[in-house]
């Protein structure tokens, strides 16, 4: 045996699923745990994670506008994907186009322009908020869990990216000089990360899952991206983009 | 004739007259009633005790007794054909067929006649009317002289809400014999009367944004046999009247310390009639006062003198709706605390007060007045804009540098079609 396999026998030692769930499985089953499983061709996941606009990263700006407003606060992104595994490369993993879409907003109080004689607070409110959607080639080499029976997947994601983006207050959209606060930027989005198959934690439930919904793999996942969101059909984009983590629960059917 | 004979007639004569008594008997006139589509006005009251079921149709609240409305119902008569009859018409809270009810016999007197008795036959259907005054002239009152007739009551009867608060007084249609009064035949309809608002809620604060003021206020609840307490069921929604309306300058700046110190909502406890009465005489009080602190207030004061007599109280208040000075938020659910009430112009000083409004449309008495303005707030965007940022304008939308987005959307709609068409080549 080879210093190689050595080691990958080692690895899956270490990472094999517990004895009593192993011991519930058929030979043929724990020899190849994919041997039954239902066809697999897509992916979703389900993620959430702080997400700060780099809207003060703007050239040409006097001040920082969204840490003025909103300090140094971080807003919780929530969001899903849909990848569609179009290609299996052979022992080494899926390849194929996703989509994704989430949601952040962020919302403080207004101060007073001027003053108050009476010294009262403001009850006024400002949010912005942020759709980013992202329309990415996603890379997920499942060798490992698939072939080795290690139960991590890691993956690499890129492509175009765009962002709705609507700044508002007490009375619906802000304006400013007839300027409605809103509009769309565009750019591009790289993530990666690391996916833990919760297969291997229970994987009799998991084989009931495929029998009964056809779900192959179900996954805990994390990931820092980068979401780059510098450009316009206007004259000025507002930088809705962002570099921060996100994690999640991934399915594969 | 032998004795047998005689015996045997007389046996046929008195045969014959109780057939001919009881005959008379069955003669009785009758009276049936159906409610017209005209009776005013028609409300749609849930039954408390359910909550749920529509128990009664029609009802008389403080504002129909205050108007005098009237309501009309149509009786068909039949069988009356001999004098030795009444037709009249009683309210009670109680079985008023029952003669001692009525008082008859010197028994303490528990109904009372709504329209004066009449001893002309009648025949066919007719229309009977029904002043809501008179339905609610005796209630609530402890003893009603015996041999009381029928009165037109007056507007006191309104004002004077004890007992008058979510109960049935039943009308009862009767032909009644002139000789013992006992009633020969009887309809009877429902009414249920409510002459009492909710109590007054409170304004706890009012939250101050742009354009915007919020007014929030403690529901008017009811508390249980347990001590838990739960939102008043008897209110349907709540109101705010503001003053000055929307768009209209008001007091703002130097012409007003907006310290609120010289609120001009006055309680006119000499007034039961509840009406609104901006400018009259009867804010006396008032202008005095915004003379003082302004010099020119009597404008501005008689715009927000409302009368809101019984605040505090349980009796209802018919605050205006349509009074120059007051602009008002309506329907606001009975489980809201608070609204926001927009439009508003910054820096123009506000008065506001609020009542609870029941399910027979009873306003109830006004809360305390509270007053504030709203005050220009700066946002996020206008902080962007200000720190040079030239974003915004939406996707392919006009506006401030219109004409590059436009022209970016004119080229992707051409870079589009130029595809397409490639495609078909």
């Amino acid at each position: 045996m080879s210093m190689r396999m050595r080691v990958l026998v080692a690895l899956a030692v270490i990472f094999s699923p517990s004895s009593a769930f192993a011991e519930g499985l058929s030979p043929r089953i724990r020899s190849n745990p994919h041997r039954f499983d239902s066809p697999q061709h897509f992916a979703m996941e389900f993620r959430m994670g702080p997400y700060r606009p780099d809207v003060d990263g703007e050239p040409g700006l006097t001040s920082k506008p969204y840490n003025t407003v909103f300090g140094e606060s971080k807003s919780l992104y929530i969001g899903g994907e849909f990848d569609w595994q179009a290609v299996r490369i052979p022992y080494v993993g899926t390849l194929g186009p996703g989509f994704s879409i989430g949601y952040m907003s962020n919302t403080t109080t207004a101060p007073f322009k001027t003053a108050r004689t009476d010294g009262a607070a403001s009850s006024s409110t400002t949010s912005l908020e942020v759709i980013p959607i992202h329309a990415i080639g996603v890379f997920r080499a499942d060798v490992l869990w698939r072939d080795l029976q290690i139960p991590f997947v890691p993956y690499a994601k890129g492509g175009f990216a765009m962002a709705r983006w609507r700044a508002s207050g007490d009375n619906g959209t802000d304006g400013y000089n007839g300027v409605p606060s809103k509009g769309t930027v565009y750019g591009y989005h790289v993530a990666g990360g690391l996916m833990l198959s919760l297969n291997w934690i229970e994987p009799h439930t998991a084989r009931n899952f495929d029998q009964t919904l056809g779900v192959n793999g179900t996954y805990l996942f994390f990931e820092v991206y980068t979401t780059s969101l510098t450009s316009s059909f206007k004259d000025q984009p507002l930088y809705a983009g962002t570099t921060s983590w996100t994690a999640g629960l991934a399915f594969e059917f | 004739m032998s004795f047998l004979t005689r015996a045997r007639w007389l046996w046929l004569q008195i045969v014959t007259s109780m057939v001919l008594m009881s005959a008379v008997a069955v003669a009785d006139p009758t009276i049936t009633l159906r409610e017209t589509d005209t009776i005013p006005p028609l409300r749609s009251i849930k039954e408390r005790s359910s909550g749920s079921a529509t128990k009664y149709n029609y009802g008389v609240n403080r504002s129909d007794c205050d108007n005098d409305l009237t309501y009309t119902y149509t009786a068909s008569f039949a069988s009356w054909t001999t004098t030795g009859y009444n037709f009249e018409v009683w309210a009670g809270t109680v079985d008023c067929k029952d003669t001692a009810n009525r008082g008859i016999g010197g028994s303490a007197q528990r109904c009372w006649q709504v329209v004066s008795a009449s001893g002309d036959a009648r025949t066919g259907s007719q229309s009977i009317t029904v002043r809501a005054r008179d339905v609610v002239a005796h209630l609530g009152e402890s003893s009603i002289a015996a041999g009381t007739l029928y009165s037109t009551a007056s507007s006191d009867v309104c004002s004077s809400t004890s007992g008058k608060d979510a109960i049935e007084v039943t009308l009862y249609f009767m032909i009644v014999k002139t000789s013992d009064s006992a009633s020969a035949a009887a309809a009877s309809v429902p009414l249920y009367v409510d002459l009492v608002g909710p109590t007054a809620p409170e304004i706890t604060d009012i939250g101050i944004k742009d354009g915007v003021l919020q007014v929030n206020w403690s529901t008017t609840t009811t508390t249980s046999d347990s001590g838990g307490t739960s939102v008043n069921p008897d209110v349907l929604k709540y109101k705010v009247w503001f003053t000055p309306k929307r768009g209209e300058p008001g007091t703002s700046g130097s012409t007003w310390d907006k310290t609120c110190a010289n609120i001009a909502w006055t309680n006119d406890s000499t007034d039961a009639s509840a009406d609104a009465d901006a400018g009259t005489g009867s804010d006396a009080d008032v202008d005095a006062t915004a003379d003082a602190d302004t010099g020119s207030g009597d404008a501005a004061s008689d715009a927000v003198a409302v009368d809101a007599s019984d605040a505090g109280s349980e009796a209802a208040v018919i605050l205006p709706d349509t009074t120059s000075g007051l602009d008002y938020v309506d329907d606001i659910s009975a489980t809201s605390s608070s609204v926001d009430v927009t439009g508003l112009t910054n820096d123009v000083v506000y008065t506001f007060v609020l009542s609870a409004v029941d399910k027979m449309e009873n306003v109830g008495a006004s809360s305390s007045a509270k007053c504030t303005y709203p005050s220009d707030t700066l946002g996020f965007y206008e902080t962007y804009r200000g720190a040079g940022g030239q974003a915004g304008g939406g996707f392919c939308s006009t506006g401030y540098g219109a004409g590059s987005g436009v022209m970016a959307c004119g080229i992707g709609l051409a870079a589009i079609v130029a595809w397409r068409r490639r495609r078909r080549s």
